[in-house]
C-alpha cells in the first residue's frame, strides 16, 4: 500500500513516521528512573514546583496568584504568587485538568513526573520545524532525531525532573522557529505568534533574557552585514512591542523590561531600527543629493541625543546595572569573590572540556562543520542559527547549567552538516559525476578518482558516527542522569542492590511525629523537600532570596552549642535536621558542605572566620588533628553524636568516617540543649529536638 | 553666522523638496495611513508629557498609555510596508485583505494586554 503511493506522498508518509518514532524515542529514553525505582519527583527544586502545582490544582488559579506562603522562611514568609515563573505549574495543571475532564483520573504527581518527557517530544517536533525553516525538511528530521536523545537536554528533563527547563526549552526553540519564520515571511501574523510564544517562555523560565538579547543582536548583525529588509523591520518591531507588553504581564517580571539593563539592548536596537528604517524611507522619497546633506545633520543630532540619554540614564541610576546572577555570565570570577551563594551552586561552575564531550558526543565537532555550511551559503535563517550557536557556546563555557541552551543549537548545526554531507555523497553514489562539459569557464567539476567508493565510505562513516552517538547517549542517560537523588541505590559485593530511602523515611517521620506548627531548621538545600514531603515550616529553603537569614542559620550550625541555642531559640526552632553520610559513604552530606556554610555566615558575621575551621597547616580535618573550633561546633556534634561507638568497617577503629576516611577526633560528648529525636536506618538523616529552657534557673 | 544661515536655508529647500516629492509619489491610501501614524506619534509624545508633568503614580497606566499608541503606530507602519506597491518583490504572495487580518490580530493582542493593565489598576482599591 505504501509503495503504490506517488513519490511525493511517500515522502510525506515517511516523514510523519520518522517524526512519530522520534517522539516515542524522546519520551521513552527519559523513563529509566521510573522503571528502576518508582514514579517519584527528583532532586530539590522540583519538589517546590510540585508543591505549588498541588496548591494550584486544589485551590484554583486566583488563590495561586495571590498565595503568601507562611511555611517557609519563618518568620518572614514568602510571596510565592509574585516570585515564581508560573508557566510550568500552569502547564501541568492544564494537562491534569484536560485528562481529568476526559475522565482519565491521573494523579497530579504522575502528571508532574511525566511532564518533562512529554515536552521533550514536543521539543523534538519544534526542532524539526526550526531545522525546516533554517535549511530544509531533511535537516529538520536529523535535528529532531539528534535532540531526542542528546544528553545535555536529557540531564534536565528526565521523568521526575519537574523543573522549569523541561518546559522552557520547548518554548525557546518554538520561539526561535517562529522568529525565523517571521523574518523570512515578514508577516504580522507570524511575528504576533512569535510574541505569544515568547510570552510563554517568559512565564516558564528566567532564561528568556537570552532570547531578548539574542534577537536584537541578530537584528544589529543583519543591518551591519547589509541584509536589512522590510521583513526584518516588521518582524522585530512587532516582536518588541508585543513581547515587552506581554512579558510585563507576568508578575515576577513586573516592570523590569523597561528599566533593567538586561532588557536595554532590546530597547536600544528598537530605537536604532526606527531611526535606520526612517532614514531609508526618507532616502527613497527624497532626491539623492538633498538626502546626503540632510543625512549628516540628522544622524549627528540623533546620535548625540541617544548618547546623552544613555549617559543620563546610567548616571542617575535609572538603568540599573546587571544583577549578580547574569553578571557572572560576563565575569565568571565575580561570584566567587562577592556572592558566595551563587558560587556555591555546583551547576554554576565553569564547564570542563570533558563535560562538552560527555553531553554532546559527536555534536562537539559536527557543530563547526555546520557553521561552515551555514556561512558558505548565508541566508537570513542561517545567520540566526550561527549566532545562536556561537553565543550559546560561549555561555555554555561559563556555566555548566547552560549546556542545556547549547544542546538545541548543536543539534541543528550538526544536522545541517550531516544532512548536507549525506545529500552530496548519496547523489554521488547514485549517479557519479561523469565529465561535465557545461561550457562554463573554469567551473567544471573536478572528477575525483574512485568518487563512488569515497562517497560510500563517507556515508558509512557518518552512519557509524550516528550509531555510536546513540549508544553513547543511551549509556549516559542510563548511568549518569537517571538517579532520583531522593532514593539512592548501591551494589553490595555479592551483586545485590541496597536501596537507601532514608530521606523519605525522615521526612515522613517528621510528618507523623511532630506537631503541625513545628519549625525545622536545616541547611537551605533541603528546605523545598521538607515543606513538600514533611509539610512543616522551615527556616530557609532553596529560594535563597534572603542572604542574612541563611547566614544566621549558617552561624547557628557553625558555632558552639551555647551560641547556637540562643540563635535557635530566637528563631523558634523546634527540630534540627542534618544529613550525614559517614556511615554509608554518601559524599554530599552536610560536613562536606560545611565550608560553604562558614563562608556564607562569615560574609555577614565577623565572629565566624573561615581559617578557624582549618588546621594550622590549612587542612580541613575531622580527626584528632582537626581544629578544636570545628570539633566543637554544632554541626560536628549533631553529625557525630553517638557515632564514636559505632563500628563502620572491619579492621578500622570505631567512629570511622567513611567519607572523610578517618577516625573522628571528638568521640565522647553530650549535647546539652538538643536531644536526638530520630536517626534513619543508614544514619543519613539525623533529627534533633531543641529542648526548651530548663525549669529552674 | 552666514554659514549657519545658508545651512538653514538649505534645510528649508530640503524639507520643501521632500514634501513635494512625498505628495507627488505616495498613493492616497498610504497617505491616509501616514496621517494615522503621525496622530499616534503625537499621542505617544502627549502620554510621555503627561507622565512627566502631571501624574506618575499608577505606572501601569503609563505603560498601557505608551504601548498602545506606540503599538498602533508600528503596526500601521508595518501594514503600510506590506501593502505598499513598491515592495511588491518582497511581499508578492500577500493579499491586502490577509495583511489587514493579521494587523487586526496583532492589534487585538495589544489591546488585551492594555485591558489587563486596566483591570490591575481598577483592583487597586
Amino acid at each position: 500500500m505504501f509503495v503504490s503511493l506517488p513519490s511525493a506522498k511517500q515522502v510525506v508518509v515517511l516523514r510523519i513516521f520518522i517524526l512519530a518514532l522520534v517522539c516515542i524515542v524522546a519520551f521513552a529514553t527519559r523513563l529509566f528512573s521510573v522503571l528502576r525505582f518508582e514514579s517519584v519527583i527528583h532532586e530539590f527544586d522540583p519538589y517546590f514546583n510540585y508543591r505549588t502545582t498541588k496548591f494550584l490544582v486544589s485551590e484554583g488559579i486566583y488563590n495561586f496568584h495571590n498565595w503568601f506562603d507562611d511555611y517557609s522562611w519563618y518568620p518572614l514568609g514568602r510571596i510565592i504568587g509574585g516570585t515564581i515563573y508560573p508557566g510550568l505549574m500552569l502547564t501541568a495543571a492544564l494537562v491534569h485538568w484536560a485528562l481529568n475532564a476526559l475522565n482519565f483520573t491521573v494523579n497530579i504527581r504522575n502528571v508532574c513526573v511525566l511532564t518533562a518527557p512529554l515536552f521533550a517530544s514536543n521539543t523534538a517536533l519544534a526542532t524539526y520545524l526550526l531545522g525546516k525553516e533554517v535549511e530544509n525538511e531533511k535537516t529538520g528530521l536529523v535535528a529532531a532525531a539528534l535532540i531526542a536523545i542528546v544528553p545535555g537536554y536529557i540531564s534536565r528533563s528526565v521523568a521526575g525532573s519537574y523543573d522549569n527547563e523541561g518546559v522552557a526549552i520547548f518554548a525557546l526553540i518554538f520561539c526561535f522557529f517562529l522568529w525565523v519564520k517571521s523574518v523570512k515571511t515578514g508577516s504580522l501574523f507570524w511575528s504576533a505568534m512569535c510574541a505569544l510564544s515568547y510570552f510563554y517562555m517568559v512565564a516558564a523560565w528566567g532564561g528568556y533574557i537570552f532570547i531578548i538579547n539574542l534577537i536584537p543582536l541578530y537584528v544589529l548583525v543583519m543591518i551591519f552585514v547589509g541584509r536589512y529588509s522590510h521583513r526584518l523591520y516588521v518582524a522585530y518591531c512587532t516582536l518588541y512591542v508585543l513581547g515587552t507588553l506581554l512579558s510585563m504581564q507576568v508578575s515576577f517580571v513586573g516592570f523590569q523590561p523597561v528599566y533593567s539593563s538586561e532588557h536595554m539592548a532590546a530597547l536600544g536596537v528598537f530605537v536604532f531600527l526606527q531611526v535606520y528604517g526612517g532614514i531609508r524611507w526618507i532616502s527613497n522619497v527624497l532626491p539623492p543629493d538633498y538626502f546626503r546633506a540632510l543625512f549628516r545633520i540628522v544622524f549627528l543630532t540623533v546620535a548625540a541625543a541617544a548618547g546623552v540619554a544613555f549617559v543620563a540614564a546610567s548616571v542617575t541610576g535609572y538603568v540599573a546595572p546587571w544583577t549578580g546572577r547574569f553578571y557572572t555570565l560576563l565575569d565568571p570570577t565575580y561570584a566567587k569573590a562577592h556572592i558566595p551563594i551563587i558560587a556555591s551552586v555546583s551547576e554554576h561552575q565553569p564547564t570542563t572540556w570533558s563535560s562538552f564531550f560527555f553531553d554532546l558526543h559527536m555534536l562537539t565537532f559536527m557543530l563547526p562543520a555546520g557553521l561552515y555550511y551555514c556561512l558558505k551559503s548565508a541566508t537570513d535563517g542561517n545567520i540566526f542559527i550561527v549566532m545562536y550557536g556561537v553565543t550559546s557556546v560561549y555561555f555554555a563555557g561559563v556555566m555548566v547549567r547552560l549546556m542545556l541552551v547549547l544542546s538545541p543549537a548543536a543539534c541543528v548545526l550538526s544536522a545541517i552538516a550531516i544532512s548536507n554531507a549525506l545529500r552530496t555523497h548519496m547523489t554521488h553514489i547514485h549517479s557519479p559525476p561523469a565529465d561535465k562539459t557545461t561550457g562554463k569557464k573554469g567551473a567544471a567539476d573536478t572528477v575525483v578518482p574512485y568518487q563512488q567508493e569515497i562517497s560510500l565510505a563517507i556515508v558509512l562513516g557518518i552512519t557509524a558516527l550516528l550509531v555510536f552517538y546513540t549508544f553513547h547517549c543511551t549509556w549516559v542517560t542510563s548511568e549518569a542522569y537517571s538517579s532520583p537523588s531522593i532514593v539512592l541505590a548501591a551494589r553490595q559485593h555479592d551483586g545485590g542492590r541496597i536501596i537507601f530511602d532514608d530521606f523519605r523515611e525522615a521526612y515522613y517521620w517528621l510528618r507523623q511525629n511532630t506537631p503541625e506548627d513545628a519549625k525545622i531548621m536545616s541547611w537551605w538545600d533541603y528546605g523545598y523537600q521538607i515543606t513538600a514531603m514533611a509539610n512543616r515550616t522551615v527556616i530557609v529553603d532553596n529560594n535563597t532570596w534572603n542572604n542574612s537569614h541563611i547566614a544566621l542559620v549558617g552561624m547557628a550550625m557553625a558555632s558552639d552549642e551555647e551560641i547556637s541555642y540562643k540563635i535557635m531559640r530566637s528563631l523558634d526552632v523546634d527540630y534540627v535536621l542534618v544529613i550525614f553520610g559517614g556511615l554509608v559513604g554518601y559524599a554530599s552530606d552536610d560536613i562536606n558542605k560545611f565550608l560553604w556554610m562558614v563562608r556564607i555566615a562569615g560574609g555577614e558575621h565577623a565572629e565566624i572566620r573561615e581559617e578557624d575551621y582549618f588546621t594550622p597547616q590549612g587542612e580541613f580535618r575531622v580527626d584528632r588533628e582537626g581544629s578544636p573550633i570545628l570539633l566543637n561546633c554544632l554541626m560536628y556534634k549533631m553529625c557525630y553524636f553517638r557515632f564514636g561507638s559505632i563500628l563502620t568497617e572491619h579492621g578500622k577503629p570505631t567512629g570511622y568516617d567513611r567519607v572523610r576516611n578517618t577516625e573522628i577526633g571528638n568521640k565522647d560528648f553530650t549535647l546539652n540543649h538538643l536531644e536526638e529525636a530520630y536517626t534513619t536506618e543508614h544514619w543519613l538523616v539525623r533529627i534533633y529536638k531543641v529542648k526548651s529552657l530548663a525549669n529552674r534557673g | 553666522l552666514r554659514n549657519i544661515k545658508q545651512r538653514f536655508l538649505e534645510q528649508e529647500g530640503i524639507v520643501h523638496s521632500f514634501i513635494e516629492s512625498y505628495k507627488a509619489n505616495t498613493p492616497h491610501k498610504l497617505k491616509m495611513m501616514d496621517s494615522f501614524i503621525a496622530f499616534t506619534a503625537i499621542l505617544v509624545v502627549l502620554q510621555i508629557g503627561y507622565y512627566m508633568i502631571i501624574a506618575r503614580h499608577p505606572f501601569e497606566a503609563f505603560l498601557a498609555g505608551i504601548f498602545t499608541p506606540l503599538g498602533a503606530m508600528l503596526f500601521t507602519i508595518s501594514l503600510r510596508v506590506i501593502i505598499n506597491p513598491d515592495n511588491r518583490e518582497e511581499y508578492n504572495t500577500k493579499r491586502a485583505i490577509q495583511a489587514v487580518a493579521e494587523y487586526l490580530i496583532a492589534f487585538l493582542i495589544m489591546c488585551l494586554c492594555a485591558l489587563n493593565y486596566m483591570r490591575q489598576i481598577t483592583s487597586f482599591q
